[in-house]
């Protein structure tokens, strides 16, 4: 049954009252925003945190549990890792002190090398079963668990302290950057079951274009988890070299560059990098990119090291990039992303033929996690 | 599984379902208003203000409707394997299983008998 309508619109003659109503509720409203308004918005906001610390904490819960069946199923435990586990995902490092900066970076990069070596050994105890390549998925997994972890930790305690000052600007600058922190976590969560299953991930797009260059040639190992393999390209030696996969690793390109420019003292005449880059909003993902420099990311320990390397023997240093967002770099490998190497590959040769003449050699280093990319 | 599907399909249409008729109803509110606004300046006030704030609302609501579709749609991925063999071209992509990396020998090619492996691993949306 259709109610009737008045002129105005409004059922059974009610807009005088209505009248009356609304411009009370008009007025209450004006004056409670005048005093209370920030409050109100503070209010709202602490709802939206509440809501993405939700997530978040499922997403961490989830994460953690991934863990855990990941390293029974493959490590075979004897014990229960739970523990080791949890000690694991709030394990932290402390950054070199920086007033003498001087020699900072070795300081760095010495820190890194032992906490590297202290999760592997952690978790080939914890995972006494698990091969090589499970093992580095392991640690891979574990540092997006504890990633995650971190990102929850985080938000809570900007959660919390909002809550207990009530202060306007504590929750503004957390809820500014939730959206950013959201997709971070959302891509964390992906990688996570990358690593678990061993699937490549947008990171190793310069991993897999090394892969392909070194692929029917006899491969050796340099360097702390690392692989290379010379080939012939229009009379042109080229060093590909990439870390050893297809295990969830990095290794350390800046030294096994600076092992390989040593061991062919004025023989290198050209270093190409190529690396997953991050895209600005509006880039095509998969879209490439050549430029000057040291192509890699990370704390900056290796790109010192390539960087004094080639300055020291005077090597033009090339970088190929791949354009992708920081989530689809974690996140599992796109097709865009897959298909770029192809076209990485072209511009490689290309670069080659116009910048060296045959008989030269160079080194193309693939940079970025291998997971999923064997060699 | 499946339940779950439907109740959710359910709620998704019922919701769609309201706003529509809310954002009907709130644009017949504005165009009354806007029809009676020399006639009775009262109801103009009072027509227009309730159409507006149910059109945003309406809208509001169709909004968010369409980022959780949208969501929804990029949750939903699968990750694809593709073998190639070199020497006659054969490609072969199936779903990706635990132990698949790039550039592992897969066996000999279906068509030439040759050596064939992977040689791509990605991950796309779904097709319904």
């Amino acid at each position: 049954m259709i109610p009737n309508l008045s002129a105005s619109g409004f059922p059974f003659g009610m807009s005088n009252d209505l009248n009356t109503v609304i411009s009370i509720l008009m007025y209450a409203s004006f004056m409670v925003l005048m005093v209370f308004g920030q409050k109100v918005q503070s209010r709202l906001m602490l709802w939206e945190i509440e809501g993405a610390l939700k997530r978040l904490e499922f997403m961490r819960n989830e994460m953690r549990a991934l863990s855990l069946k990941t390293i029974t199923e493959n490590g075979k435990p004897k014990e229960d890792p739970t523990v080791e586990l949890n000690v694991l995902l709030e394990q932290f490092l402390i950054s070199p002190e920086g007033m003498d900066p001087s020699g900072i970076v070795w300081k760095l990069d010495h820190l890194l090398d032992v906490r590297d070596l202290k999760f592997k050994d952690d978790i080939k105890r914890i995972a006494p079963e698990a091969t090589n390549d499970q093992v580095n998925n392991l640690e891979n997994l574990v540092e997006a668990s504890a990633g995650m972890n971190t990102i929850y930790r985080i938000v809570k305690h900007f959660y919390l302290l909002g809550k207990k000052t009530s202060s306007f600007y504590i929750i503004f600058q957390i809820q500014m950057i939730l959206p950013l922190i959201m997709q971070e976590a959302t891509a964390l969560a992906a990688a996570g079951k990358a690593f678990a299953e061993g699937q490549p991930i947008g990171d190793g797009a310069g991993a897999m274009v090394a892969a392909r260059l070194m692929r029917g040639v006899e491969k050796r190992k340099i360097e702390k988890d690392m692989v290379m393999a010379e080939t012939l390209i229009e009379g042109r030696t080229i060093i590909s070299l990439k870390a050893e996969g297809p295990g969830g690793n990095v290794g350390k390109p800046g030294d096994a560059i600076r092992q390989i420019m040593e061991t062919n003292p004025g023989k290198i005449k050209m270093i190409v990098m190529v690396d997953a880059a991050l895209k600005l909003e509006g880039d095509t993902t998969g879209e490439t990119s050549e430029g000057i420099g040291a192509a890699i990311g990370g704390p900056g320990t290796e790109r010192y090291k390539i960087e004094e390397a080639a300055v020291k023997s005077k090597v033009p240093v090339y970088a190929i990039i791949v354009k992708e967002s920081i989530a689809e770099a974690i996140a599992p490998m796109k097709k865009d992303i897959s298909d770029a190497c192809d076209k990485v590959v072209t511009r490689i040769k290309k670069l080659i033929l116009e910048r060296t003449s045959e008989g030269d050699t160079v080194i193309v280093a693939g940079i970025g996690n291998t997971v999923g990319i064997g060699q | 599984m499946l339940d779950r599907r439907i109740i959710g399909q359910t709620y998704f249409y019922l919701l769609v379902a309201f706003s529509v008729v809310v954002l009907g109803y709130s644009l017949w509110m504005l165009s009354r208003g806007i029809l009676s606004m020399k006639e009775d300046t009262e109801s103009f006030y009072y027509s227009t203000f309730i159409g507006a704030m149910g059109i945003m609302l309406a809208a509001s609501s169709l909004i968010q409707i369409r980022r959780r579709i949208t969501a929804a749609a990029k949750a939903n991925l699968k990750t694809l394997t593709v073998v190639l063999c070199d020497k006659c071209g054969f490609k072969m992509i199936r779903n990706f299983a635990v132990g698949d990396f790039v550039y592992r020998e897969v066996g000999k090619c279906q068509q030439c008998e040759s050596a064939a492996y992977i040689s791509q691993i990605y991950q796309e949306p779904s097709k319904p």
